[in-house]
């Protein structure tokens, strides 16, 4: 059974990650963080990844192609890294997302979401 | 002269400090406890707000009966939450991530309030200790969350009014959020956001937020003030505060630290200095703090929140 706390520290103990945080992105508040940057400047970390979300599941549900209605990863490739959006699956009351920043020349941006999709699996019982 | 009641974000500074463990609750509407853990913010309620219970048996994530069964084994040894965990309804994240919304919830509502508080020392949260935040994350978050209120929609009427959606649209396409689906759904046109998110088992703040948000897209306008006698109560808290100038409320306005100019501002605006005649009993609770934190009680809020704030400069 993972804590918030334990659940941050394996995802800080994958190969490349600068910094992780748990965001309830419907009231913007960070739950819990380590590492780099949401960890030092918190506030406008998790306000901008909780603008991130909005804006692209909004596009999301206009959209036609594929099944827009479920977005499972959003990954964004910047400058600064790789910036990983997982919203956690699980009932009506789950609005929360793991974000992971990842070192675009040390992290492997596969094997990490993988890593997060079955920390995010773990993170509900249903 | 009696000074004015300290905000209570500013009445819990000496208990921190002191390190202690126990429940200080307020005496006077909306009613409300701030549990503190080792001098830390381990959980807070109040009636506005969702508690770990409404969070999760109201949204559906738990059943009523699997609540209650915890509750009935687990709540004289504060473990609620333990027993729900042990029985495997629900995972350690899921419970402690419920427990600080709550917290942020019953936060935004309490921590501006100038009202009579009492401290329980020992006193725990029935449901457990899920977190604990240093008290200064906590007034960050809830500064942070009236800013983010008053830049979704200026006028916080729509917050404890019932909650009305326009018949007639006159745009071509609308996209809402599931949060605000539910809301749209779930309005009767008597229930206010307090109601709806209590009926929804989301916290209010976010209710709040996304109905403000309707409203500013104008899909939905607020209708008559009240609902609920939590509205209620809330919307007549705020009302008070409305009347004095509110800056009197604060005890060292001019040692703000800069990252916060906002907070008097907003304090002004939404919550919720509640000013009222009786000043005794203020002054009562205001003294206890100060004797349990061995300084005298005539000095204890400037000197201390003075060297608190040059600490937190410093750290900037």
């Amino acid at each position: 059974m993972l804590g918030i706390g334990k659940c941050l520290d394996h995802l800080m103990a994958l190969h490349g990650v600068l910094g992780a945080s748990i965001i309830d992105y419907a009231s913007g508040s960070t739950l819990g963080a380590a590492g780099r940057g949401p960890a030092s400047h918190q506030e406008s970390y998790s306000a901008g990844v909780t603008t991130m979300m909005h804006t692209t599941m909004k596009a999301a549900a206009l959209a036609t192609v594929g099944n827009p209605a479920h977005v499972e990863q959003i990954v964004i490739t910047a400058g600064n890294g790789f910036h990983l959006l997982h919203p956690l699956a699980g009932g009506t009351q789950t609005r929360m997302m793991l974000y992971v920043w990842l070192d675009r020349g040390i992290g492997n941006l596969a094997v990490t979401q993988r890593r997060v999709n079955s920390i995010a699996a773990q993170f509900s019982v249903n | 002269m009696t000074p004015p009641a300290p905000l209570l974000r500013d009445a819990l500074e000496p208990w921190c400090a002191a390190g202690v463990t126990g429940a200080l609750r307020l005496l006077e509407n909306p009613g409300g406890t701030v549990y503190l853990s080792d001098g830390r913010i381990a959980y807070a309620e109040c009636p506005a707000a969702c508690g770990v219970e409404r969070l999760l048996t109201a949204s559906g994530r738990l059943p009523g009966e699997a609540w209650r069964a915890a509750a009935n084994v687990g709540r004289n040894h504060h473990r609620i939450g333990a027993e729900l965990v042990q029985s495997g309804l629900i995972t350690q994240a899921e419970i402690e991530a419920a427990g600080v919304l709550a917290l942020y919830d019953a936060a935004f509502f309490l921590f501006d309030l100038a009202t009579p508080v009492q401290f329980e020392p020992g006193a725990r949260q029935p449901v457990g200790q899920l977190c604990s935040f240093e008290l200064r994350t906590v007034c960050q978050e809830v500064d942070r969350r009236k800013r983010f209120l008053a830049e979704a929609w200026h006028d916080p009427s729509s917050d404890t009014a019932a909650v009305l959606p326009h018949r007639r649209l006159r745009s071509q396409i609308v996209a809402l959020t599931a949060l605000q689906w539910e809301v749209v759904a779930n309005a009767d046109r008597r229930r206010s956001p307090v109601d709806l998110a209590r009926l929804l088992g989301r916290d209010t703040y976010t209710v709040m937020l996304e109905v403000r948000r309707l409203v500013r897209a104008g899909l939905v306008e607020p209708g008559r003030p009240g609902g609920s006698a939590a509205a209620e109560s809330l919307a007549a808290v705020r009302a008070r505060a409305a009347e004095p100038p509110p800056v009197m409320a604060r005890p060292a306005p001019a040692e703000e630290p800069p990252a916060m100019p906002a907070r008097v501002r907003l304090a002004a605006e939404t919550a919720d200095s509640a000013e009222e005649l009786p000043a005794l009993p203020r002054r009562e609770v205001k003294r206890q703090p100060a004797s349990q934190a061995g300084q005298t009680a005539e000095n204890w809020v400037p000197e201390h929140v003075l060297h608190r704030l040059i600490n937190g400069i410093g750290a900037l």
